[in-house]
């Protein structure tokens, strides 16, 4: 009993360890460095990069990017860089009188500019995490012209079910008219995704997107208490995977629809059709989507494991490939130290989900070299011992290294 | 077991305090049917240690112990059932009352006798539902004890059964030991560090002295063997006495000498005299337990 | 025999047991007190709004306290056992040690889930008069990860007590207080445990071991 005893509090301590000591090291060395700030600039019809400086208290290094030459030309002041997206820093060249009238043969005012730009973020957190299969669901006619909180919840297991809030209850009426028109829409139960913006600080409310069992995409929305639903032909080979509503000033589209292969649609609005975002490959459980939309572009920001991509497309020119810029994450002192220490890691959380469970990995060979000097002193120490425990100890200490080797120094096994 | 076995057997006994000091080395004795045994010995020369190591709470670094025959690592729960422990300082479950440690302790033995138990409360005058912890420890040596005779086992081990008790309680609990010991031919093995209670008490004694067993015998023939000699002689100071003299822990106070040894008076007066040493007026003193005691262990 | 061990487990740890189960409704009656007060304020379909997009359980006081019950039973259980020693007292009873363990263990894990389940009970019986029952589902997922913790911290502080020695106790004490930071990494985020209560599950069981070894190093005489 004694030595499973020993075995037993050794190994939870090189659990335990594999996850605390990486985790001291990053209290010791946090990585904070931001992400460049990447904009498409319709006066210069470059990319402008605001780089960071690496500790981020100095002035960011801000200069342009040629996608057709990959070349950087020219670096740029603050006030420069705010002439060159007059979009985005609509506010500061108002204040300074250095707002064009026209660019590029558009009107530039502020309510032009404000009426066509929004800005759209999927983080995966907001995706991997456990979420519930009742869904609120919005008036979309809200007799008094102001959208009001959802009084009524949609379920969509084995067929849809309308519940009223205040009774939790069903509302069999309701209830019977929407199944009759997910029936009628060739819905097959249960639904696999379901999104809306349930808000009441927007200005109109587009409803559901559903993608149900048969990877069909429906869109759904409740008008004077009625269902309204939509079946949304899907281009050829197109499985959507994740849905995302918009309710944007311009009005464009319903939302974002996020496919199998990696591609992104945007959901035309009245007509239905899914208009491709070319060269994106997005894939929303694990990376990070920003998109700037304005008058001019679209910049697409899309942050991967290793490196970020921007693609610029042209707002005015059905959405034409403008360029890509690219950039590597550098590798901080953490990840630099931490390879050589740690044969591998175990968190419970990540950055990309709200789940907690444990996971290893950070697998890195450069570790090694420790855990063989690790492995040497073990086998000093218990030279002495029988010849399966020295070899067990030895064997261990080359796998797990440090996380196993400063347990069997603590834990006294007498 | 058969009757002629011992109860509790020891057989090259050897412990050190961890990987220090050596407590004992080579230990054995056994202690046979029907005999009190006291282990005796100055603080720390392991009589608690010893008992720690018999009921099974210390592994001993070498040697056998076997309590009915079994190995103690390996005492079936049935012959844990036929030992009676007291723990040093009568350590009891405080939190209960004196009615729900007689209740509880009684589901454990097959030979329970709560009449022995209750005879003693009831001299104890404090109410049933009184919670132990908040008990003298006179009184709680009471209880201690009732429990003990209550379970009516076949081997009694005590621990220092006098420490914190006053002369009183004391005596009370060495006579109902006693009592209760020879009547129903119990075994006893004890330890204690008031020597003088023990007189009345004890068939046998091991007196353990730092690192070593000083003697192992009966009370009556160590009183009758060991002997203490006075006498007055013209010197100042005393010659060193070799082992092989017998003579133990001589001592000097003005003219008046006074040793302890096993061996015969003339044996005595015969080592006296090969270091010059002309004895008057030798005398043999008589010798308590606790005198032989001290006599044998030294006063420091 | 039987009987007898659990009612010396029973005296030990009537007390914190009955306080526990108090403090417990009471805290099931605030959590049900606030979401009443939520439904008079606002509306309950703005409470069903909180709990489905913003993840608000209205449970949060729960959180910490099945790891106060569970450490405060594992003190009141095994303390007086190592108070003077009085181990010894038990490991001399005639019953066999390793049953011995269990025993005690069992006693004070079903303490545990007799407070835990009432109190579980009593706030899905409220929430099911309110809430569809995945909801219900959903808030008690989010609880179980706690209530688990609390028989962790138990047990954890069972081998602590029940271990003889200063340094080990130090060194199981750490290893505790680190299971259980794992316990509560994210805080407010409904059902994000449910990946992690069959790790737990096999948490408590390798924890319930480390109370055999406690005594298994007693019996050699691993003591201060």
């Amino acid at each position: 009993m004694k030595r499973f005893y020993y075995i037993l509090v050794t190994l939870l301590a090189t659990a335990v360890l594999s996850w605390v000591l990486p985790w001291l090291l990053s209290l010791c060395f946090p990585q904070n460095i931001a992400d460049p700030f990447v904009s498409w600039s319709p006066v210069n019809d470059r990319f402008i990069v605001s780089m960071p400086s690496e500790n981020g208290h100095e002035d960011p290094e801000i200069f342009d990017y040629d996608p057709a030459t990959a070349t950087s030309s020219e670096h740029y002041t603050r006030d420069q860089r705010d002439s060159l997206l007059p979009e985005m820093y609509v506010n500061q060249l108002a204040s300074k009188g250095l707002m064009p009238d026209s660019l590029k043969g558009i009107e530039m005012s502020m309510q032009n500019i404000r009426r066509n730009r929004w800005v759209f973020a999927s983080f995966p957190r907001d995706i991997n995490r456990s979420v519930p299969t009742i869904y609120p669901l919005m008036e979309s006619m809200p007799a008094r012209f102001e959208l009001e909180d959802p009084k009524v919840a949609l379920t969509m297991h084995d067929g849809v079910e309308i519940i009223d809030m205040e009774t939790n209850s069903t509302d069999d009426v309701r209830t019977r008219r929407f199944a009759k028109m997910f029936a009628d829409k060739g819905f097959r139960f249960p639904a696999k995704e379901a999104m809306a913006n349930i808000t009441t600080r927007k200005a109109y409310d587009n409803g559901y997107l559903i993608i149900d069992a048969g990877n069909n995409l429906y869109h759904l929305k409740m008008q004077v208490g009625r269902p309204s639903m939509a079946r949304i032909e899907l281009p050829a080979g197109a499985k959507p995977v994740h849905v995302f509503v918009t309710e944007n000033a311009d009005r464009m589209l319903y939302g974002l629809v996020s496919c199998e292969d990696g591609s992104l649609y945007g959901l035309e609005r009245d007509t239905y059709r899914m208009i491709k975002l070319p060269r994106v490959d997005f894939d929303p459980e694990h990376q990070r989507l920003t998109i700037i939309k304005s008058l001019f572009s679209w910049t697409i920001k899309n942050c991967g494991d290793k490196e970020i991509v921007w693609t610029a497309l042209d707002a005015q020119n059905g959405n034409k490939l403008l360029g890509e810029y690219r950039y590597t994450y550098p590798t901080g002192a953490r990840d630099k130290i931490e390879k050589w220490i740690f044969p591998f890691t175990t968190s419970f959380t990540s950055d990309t989900d709200l789940y907690v469970y444990p996971r290893v990995g950070n697998f890195s060979w450069h570790a090694i070299f420790l855990n063989a000097l690790l492995a040497a002193i073990v086998a000093f120490r218990l030279r002495k011992h029988k010849t399966g425990c020295l070899v067990a100890n030895v064997v261990l200490t080359l796998l797990f290294g440090i996380f196993i080797f400063v347990p069997s120094l603590v834990i006294r096994h007498q | 077991m058969t009757d002629n076995q011992a109860v509790i057997s020891v057989k090259n006994l050897t412990q050190r305090y961890g990987k220090g000091r050596l407590i004992y080395s080579g230990l054995n004795f056994d202690v046979p049917k029907g005999r009190i045994l006291g282990l005796l010995g100055k603080n720390g020369t392991g009589k608690t240690t010893t008992i720690n190591i018999l009921m099974g709470y210390l592994r001993p670094q070498s040697g056998e112990c076997r309590i009915f025959g079994e190995p103690i690592t390996e005492i079936r729960p049935e012959t844990r059932a036929r030992i009676a422990l007291l723990i040093e300082g009568h350590i009891q479950y405080s939190f209960m009352t004196i009615e729900q440690i007689e209740r509880f302790y009684s589901r454990f033995y097959p030979k329970w006798n709560k009449d022995a138990y209750y005879e003693l409360m009831n001299k104890l005058h404090v109410s049933p539902n009184q919670r132990i912890s908040t008990m003298s420890c006179g009184q709680r040596s009471q209880v201690a004890l009732g429990l003990i005779l209550a379970q009516n086992a076949d081997l009694l081990v005590l621990d220092d059964f006098s420490l914190g008790l006053d002369p009183g309680y004391r005596r009370l609990f060495v006579d109902y030991l006693h009592e209760f010991a020879k009547a129903e031919e119990k075994t006893v093995f004890m330890t204690s560090h008031i020597i003088q209670d023990l007189e009345r008490l004890i068939d046998d004694c091991i007196i353990l002295d730092y690192g070593k067993i000083l003697t192992q015998t009966s009370v009556a023939d160590l009183l009758r063997d060991f002997a203490c000699y006075t006498f007055t002689c013209d010197t100042d100071t005393l010659p060193e006495f070799d082992e092989a003299s017998g003579i133990v822990n001589p001592s000097l106070i003005r003219n008046e000498v006074e040793l302890y040894t096993f061996k015969p008076r003339e044996h005595v007066a015969h080592v006296l005299e090969s270091h010059g040493i002309s004895p008057s007026n030798m005398k043999r003193r008589e010798m308590s337990l606790e005198d032989a005691f001290i006599g044998l262990t030294g006063k420091y | 025999m039987y009987s007898a061990l659990l009612f010396k487990e029973w005296l030990k740890t009537r007390r914190v047991f009955f306080v526990a189960l108090i403090v417990s409704l009471l805290v099931a009656g605030y959590v049900i007190l606030t979401m009443n007060s939520h439904i008079s304020a606002n509306g309950v379909n703005i409470l069903w709004l909180g709990m489905i997009l913003k993840d608000c359980s209205f449970v949060d006081p729960v959180k910490y306290l099945p790891l106060a019950i569970g450490m405060a039973l594992g003190i009141a259980q095994m303390a007086p056992e190592m108070s003077h020693k009085r181990l010894k007292l038990t490991l001399h009873l005639p019953y066999p040690h390793s049953r011995l363990v269990s025993l005690m263990l069992a006693t004070g894990t079903i303490q545990l889930l007799v407070i835990f389940v009432l109190q579980a009970i009593v706030i899905a019986v409220y929430d099911a008069t309110i809430l569809p029952g995945e909801m219900v589902w959903r808030v008690l997922l989010t609880m179980l990860p706690w209530y688990l913790a609390g028989i962790c911290a138990y047990l954890c502080v069972s081998a602590v007590c029940l271990e003889g020695t200063w340094y080990t106790r130090v060194i199981l004490s750490l290893l505790g207080i680190t299971l259980m930071m794992v316990m509560f990494l994210k805080p407010g985020v409904m059902a994000a445990y449910n990946s992690m209560i069959i790790v737990i599950i096999i948490l408590i069981l390798i924890l319930a071991v480390l109370s055999f070894g406690s005594i298994a190093r007693f019996k050699e005489g691993l003591q201060d």
